[in-house]
């Protein structure tokens, strides 16, 4: 199993990545800066980490979008290979339009730190294999990640099952109580039509130990190391 | 610059007069403009605790396991398995209450600092905050602004806020206290330390560029507040944590370069202090 994942000036949650992906999964990391404009042969997935990449300056990820490495991951991610973003790199990949829709400021207008619970939707995506029906505790923290999207595109997303989780409540309901941050129908995490690039605002990364108060975390990025991508229709809808 | 109009300067940045007069007899002559500058920075409370440091001496400091006790960016403690604890705890006090968001977001920033120039990697961080009852005109504007510059900075540097505590009470309407505590971890035979020694070593300034928002910072953190208070917050620094994330990848980097003699600081006296203070150490 082996991952690349790409650095950017003002990635914070590398190392955390890192950390798991090495010594809870197993995986072997190889760690891509951001100025270099090819990823390593054979990874198995590509992770866009959390933090702020240039110090979220004109909009969050809008810089870290244009960087050398990113036209590397566009064509890793057409050969149908799997890119993660979280947080930041979430933020990055709408911002590279390899995902549909905006994240725009919290609701609430403030950063907002926290455990979430969050449901897998039905969804074509290998990031949540197995997870379909499930409800997992992960935290969030970003002051950005109130999803949007129009209500064409929208209707799309929820047609071709790009929806990958919803924030929840303890009775597995949406409602605005569970939603953190205003996103629209609590969307938490979006894939593409393909399914082999997911963003998320929660942190996976920070959930796979149990001192750390939930292991929820770790099917997914177990996933996104050896899921494959179901090939049914997918290069169809590309 | 007469003479009369020098000790003016001198008692303007917060220097007593008898504070003046012994900078005369060590100098023996008058001080330049410049050198009114750096005492007014370096026996600042800020810089020197010279008040504060009879209840500071009161602390215990040394043990079989204090790694560094008093007199580098921060102390360290050894925790087993070769590795180190590097914490220390400053206060923002002033800064906060003349500019809340950006005095105690940049409070923040001025300890981990303090952290990584010893060589650790900052994980976490803590604070301790006082204010007045919440019934009070200013407080609710004083809270959220210093809660959020906290968790602003923290957030963007990529250090955990793992805890804290919080009091209100009227004693502390004029007054708040903003204290942060940073902890590191290192290597022990990682350690670096501000000694500088050697002579035509090359000293390189590096970090978040230097604008004239700060200036006198060190001199107006040790003030006594008042209704003027506001009109200092030009003295109070805008902080840059996106610099600093860099800084401090840049610096945990450097540590393996050989060559490397010391690493120091700068806090609000900046320059003023982290160059003399390397020195007076080497």
């Amino acid at each position: 199993m082996r991952c690349a994942l790409v650095v950017f000036p003002g990635s914070n949650c590398d190392r955390d990545c890192e950390h798991v992906l090495t010594y809870v999964l197993g995986a072997q990391v190889l760690r891509v800066w951001h100025t270099h404009t090819q990823l390593p042969a054979q990874v198995d997935c590509v992770i866009l980490p959390g933090g702020f990449s240039h110090g979220d300056h004109l909009r969050a990820g809008a810089i870290a979008s244009t960087s050398p490495i990113m036209r590397s991951v566009r064509e890793f991610a057409a050969r149908g290979g799997k890119v993660l973003g979280i947080c930041n790199g979430f933020q990055i990949l709408l911002e590279a339009g390899m995902l549909p829709g905006a994240l725009l400021t919290n609701a609430s207008g403030r950063f907002v730190c926290r455990q979430t619970r969050v449901l897998c939707a039905r969804s074509h995506t290998p990031f949540t294999a197995g997870l379909e029906g499930q409800i997992l505790t992960l935290p969030i923290a970003h002051a950005q990640g109130n999803y949007f999207i129009d209500a064409a595109g929208l209707k799309t997303l929820q047609r071709e099952g790009q929806v990958v989780m919803h924030y929840t409540s303890e009775c597995s309901e949406l409602s605005d109580e569970s939603n953190p941050n205003g996103s629209l129908m609590g969307i938490a995490a979006v894939c593409n039509a393909r399914g082999n690039v997911m963003g998320m605002m929660p942190h996976p990364e920070r959930a796979c130990e149990v001192i750390l108060g939930s292991e929820d975390g770790q099917a997914i990025l177990r996933n996104a190391l050896t899921a494959s991508v179901q090939a049914q229709q997918g290069d169809e809808r590309e | 610059m007469s003479v009369s109009e020098l000790k003016a300067l001198a008692l303007r940045h917060g220097l007593s007069a008898q504070e003046y007069a012994r900078i005369e007899r060590e100098l023996g002559r008058a001080p330049t403009r410049a050198e009114v500058g750096v005492f007014s920075a370096m026996w600042s409370e800020h810089c020197s605790y010279k008040s504060s440091r009879v209840h500071l001496e009161r602390l215990p400091t040394r043990s079989a396991r204090v790694v560094q006790g008093p007199g580098e960016n921060a102390g360290a403690v050894d925790i087993g398995e070769g590795l180190v604890a590097v914490f220390k705890v400053e206060s923002h006090n002033h800064p906060s209450f003349v500019e809340p968001f950006e005095g105690a977001a940049t409070g923040v920033g001025g300890i981990l600092r303090d952290i990584f120039t010893m060589g650790a990697r900052p994980i976490a961080l803590l604070n301790s905050l006082r204010f007045g009852r919440m019934a009070h005109a200013r407080t609710p504007h004083l809270y959220h602004g210093v809660v959020g510059g906290i968790s602003r900075y923290g957030n963007c540097v990529g250090v955990a806020t793992v805890g804290g505590e919080l009091y209100f009470d009227a004693c502390y309407e004029g007054n708040i206290l903003v204290n942060v505590f940073a902890l590191g971890v290192a290597r022990r035979e990682d350690l670096l330390s501000g000694v500088a020694s050697g002579v035509g070593n090359p000293v390189f300034h590096v970090g978040a560029r230097t604008g004239r928002d700060g200036m006198h910072g060190a001199t107006m953190a040790s003030e006594q507040l008042g209704e003027e208070s506001q009109d200092r917050r030009p003295a109070v620094q805008v902080g840059d944590p996106f610099r600093e994330k860099l800084l401090i990848e840049a610096t945990l980097e450097l540590m393996s370069c050989e060559g490397l003699v010391g690493v120091q600081d700068m806090g609000a006296a900046g320059l003023t202090s982290a160059a003399v203070e390397m020195a007076g150490c080497g």
